[in-house]
């Protein structure tokens, strides 16, 4: 009876989330009710903050008592009819957004808003599935049921939100640049309530109210934006290459209707770490640099044209970026044509030939395997690796460049130091330095290996991207023959030859953990555990990557590598 | 392709028969990265039959290769590469196992699954179209400073990497201990309710109080 507990009789070994689902979604919108039981005393209490009430909207049609508002100022910030709010939900530390679709003030003076409900991507895993999701992305409720909206005191509100809308509805203002770059959300999607479907389709009215007052606010300016427009075409030489060029002029009048345009757009504004060094990280560089990059994505940078026109009218620092940008991309497409020439024009597989560019500069080109060296090898690498490091001949390199493959180190050690060693890199794990690859040399003696270290302590070899190669001497420890492993409980008491077969079957099996099982308690503890430490190494690997980004701005020549 | 570098070389055909060669090489390689599927905090006793075993309900497992570390402290958890058929196995994989807690070979840790990355696997081909420099520094060059100090950083990120390693494996041996303790008290628990059952006391005292008993084995 007690191994119950543990482990479930388990017929089938795999649960079927759909099963689970209805209580997913129960769960995700029993929460809206939550607000309910949250004390509209307290709007009387003197030390809530300060409360207005703006413009007036019209009194209730069946309720003569019930005013309806079309602002209000509460803590000192206006906030309007359709504006996105945070709400806090007591005990969660994530608030939850939505869109303020009716303000009033019942006959006791109660002040109420109904909010529709944007949902954030963790809380519809089961229905995206697989689908990507951009990083700060949510999706509109729609439909009717449960969880698409409700009506709260104005005193759970903690804050305005920026949610930008980017779908490519016609009815939908097209966002300017400037507003996706200080948009905290974006939307593009929805997510019907009643038939749980996520859709990019957005009907005509949500919760009584017409869709037009959630799609983005109509600025002063003019109706919904259309790209390509006459003055559009001016620079072709910012867009990445012919294939981009002749589709731009195949769609001219300008709104394409692609689905995949805005994903595109945004998942490189939302990334903070960019590899280019030229652009800096003004938004429009990016969006080109994504452009360049994939050629078959219709460029959004058509947007970005039609506002050509308005340089005048933006930040000076907006356009030296966008004139420093317009010459930052043909200077990469020119270093990648010239690298393609040069790779048919050369001949690398020139064994003998060790080319210095510059006084010092070595390139590193692939060495012939020399005949004799066959024998090297042949036995396999942990045993070798043990007997180097009895002997003395292990070096443990790093600060290579991650993505070398072994043969490319063993160039390096050959052209650089001139001696050929048996090189490996090592396998990244989840808490390796994301830049930084690691290598074990064998050398021939243990004495090559003392000069080596030697050498690369006293002087500097630099590669190619401005990294100094650290070497010091290897070890390796011994694998830990332990059976132990930190989570992996059993009872002591629990007699095996009591529970029978199919028990201890259960036990070794792999399997999900049921739901309503201790097993299951714990486990959700232990992944508790498991993301923590994830956001630990993020966090240093962070640190760590800014410092040497740091140093790595001082250094005055650095060689750029193609890579 | 080492081989084809030591026969002559003569025309233009040939060679770009061999750059073609080469970019497939590294092309086949970057799609098996896409089906790999990195698992880790296994134990050590998941052996490769057992994880093979273990994921084959998710589609179909090519090839499963444990990966060795070599600074293995005690009570770190095992990894393992896994080659699936096609891509989208290898992300059910990796999102079933996020949403629900799956064990191999033991319970109640679960086991953690990541997209695996080209870094992962040191039998990597090179990568085509990249040529290495490197270069000596000159001790008066005004960047030999810098690069000592980059060095000198290098070596401490990997201390502390080190730290927060033993802290995370620390962090992990408390839960380990922490639950375990709790475990074998609701153990304790359920053996005395069975025992009160079994010994017939429950009974005894249900007919002194003149109660009812629903005694359900």
């Amino acid at each position: 009876m007690i191994g119950t507990f543990l482990q479930e009789e388990q017929k089938e070994m795999v649960p079927s989330i759909h099963d689970s689902s209805p209580a997913i979604f129960e769960r995700l919108t029993s929460h809206c009710d939550k607000y309910q039981m949250f004390p509209l005393q307290e709007a009387a209490e003197e030390d809530s903050p300060e409360f207005s009430w703006g413009a007036k909207k019209g009194k209730g049609a069946l309720n003569k008592d019930v005013q309806f508002y079309k602002s209000f100022t509460y803590a000192g910030v206006e906030f309007n009819l359709y504006d996105c709010v945070y709400m806090y939900r007591h005990g969660e530390e994530e608030p939850d957004i939505g869109k303020i679709v009716k303000v009033w003030e019942t006959k006791t003076w109660k002040r109420i808003v109904k909010v529709v409900w944007f949902f954030r991507p963790t809380e519809l895993t089961h229905w995206l599935g697989n689908i990507k999701v951009l990083g700060n992305e949510l999706l509109l409720a729609s439909g009717e049921g449960v969880g698409l909206s409700n009506c709260n005191p104005v005193e759970a509100i903690t804050g305005k939100c920026n949610v930008v809308c980017i779908s490519i509805d016609r009815r939908n203002p097209q966002p300017k640049d400037r507003d996706l770059e200080t948009a905290e959300f974006l939307f593009y999607r929805t997510f019907d309530v009643g038939t749980q479907e996520i859709s990019e389709k957005f009907p005509n009215s949500i919760a009584q109210i017409e869709v037009e007052h959630f799609f983005n606010k109509v600025t002063d300016l003019k109706q919904p934006l259309h790209y390509g427009g006459k003055g559009s075409l001016d620079k072709p030489h910012s867009f990445g290459g012919a294939t981009v060029k002749t589709t731009l002029k195949d769609d001219q009048p300008g709104r394409n209707t692609q689905s995949t345009l805005p994903p595109v757009t945004l998942v490189k504004q939302t990334k903070s770490s960019t590899k280019t060094d030229q652009c800096t990280t003004i938004s429009q560089c990016q969006v080109t640099e994504l452009v360049e990059k994939e050629l078959n994505k219709v460029p959004i940078s058509l947007g970005r044209q039609g506002r050509q026109g308005n340089v005048s009218e933006t930040d000076k620092t907006v356009a030296r970026t966008e004139v420093k940008h317009s010459f930052c991309t043909p200077s990469t497409n020119a270093v990648k044509k010239r690298k393609l020439q040069d790779l048919s024009d050369t001949t690398p597989f020139d064994q003998h030939k060790v080319m210095k560019s510059t006084s010092q500069v070595i390139e590193v080109t692939t060495r012939v395997k020399e005949g004799a060296s066959t024998w090297f090898k042949e036995r396999p690498w942990n045993d070798r690796l043990q007997e180097a490091q009895e002997r003395g001949t292990l070096v443990l390199l790093e600060n290579l460049d991650p993505s070398y493959a072994s043969t490319e180190v063993e160039d390096i050690v050959k052209h650089a130091l001139r001696q050929t060693v048996s090189a490996k890199m090592v396998q990244h794990n989840t808490f390796s330095n994301p830049l930084n690859g690691k290598a074990f040399l064998i050398f021939k003696s243990s004495e090559a290996a003392e000069t080596a270290i030697f050498e690369l302590k006293r002087r500097c070899l630099m590669l190619g991207d401005g990294r100094p190669v650290v070497a010091r001497k290897g070890t390796i420890q011994d694998q830990v023959k332990s059976k132990d492993f930190p989570g992996h409980l059993s009872i002591g008491k629990l007699k095996f030859q009591k529970l029978g077969e199919e028990m201890r079957k259960a036990v070794s099996t792999s399997h999900y953990a049921q739901s309503n099982t201790i097993e299951h308690e714990l486990a959700v503890e232990w992944r508790v555990l498991q993301e923590q430490s994830s956001l630990w190494w993020k966090a240093l690997r962070q640190e760590q990557a800014a410092e040497i980004e740091q140093l790595n701005s001082k250094l005055k020549n650095p060689i750029k590598n193609s890579v | 392709m080492e081989r084809c570098l030591n026969c002559l070389y003569f025309g233009e055909v040939y060679f770009l028969h061999l750059m073609e060669a080469v970019f497939e090489e590294y092309a086949a390689f970057e799609n098996k990265v896409k089906r790999s599927v990195y698992i880790d905090n296994l134990s050590p006793l998941a052996k490769e039959s057992v994880i093979k075993a273990a994921l084959d309900q998710f589609g179909n497992v090519i090839q499963v290769t444990l990966i060795r570390t070599y600074l293995e402290l005690k009570g770190m958890g095992r990894a393992a590469l896994v080659e699936m058929q096609n891509a989208d196995e290898a992300r059910t994989i990796i999102s079933e196992i996020r949403n629900s807690p799956f064990m191999i070979s033991g319970m109640p840790r679960p086991v953690r699954a990541r997209p695996a990355v080209v870094e992962m696997f040191d039998d990597r081909p090179r990568k085509p179209d990249r040529t290495i420099m490197c270069y000596w520094l000159k001790s008066n060059d005004p960047d030999f400073e810098v690069a000592t100090k980059m060095k000198r950083i290098v070596r401490n990120h990997a201390k502390e990497a080190n730290f927060l390693l033993k802290r995370q494996l620390e962090e992990e041996e408390q839960l380990a201990k922490e639950q375990s303790e709790s475990l074998s008290a609701i153990y304790n628990k359920y053996e005395l309710v069975q025992h009160v059952f079994n010994s017939g006391t429950a009974t005894r005292l249900a007919k002194h109080y003149k109660m009812r008993t629903d005694v359900r084995q």
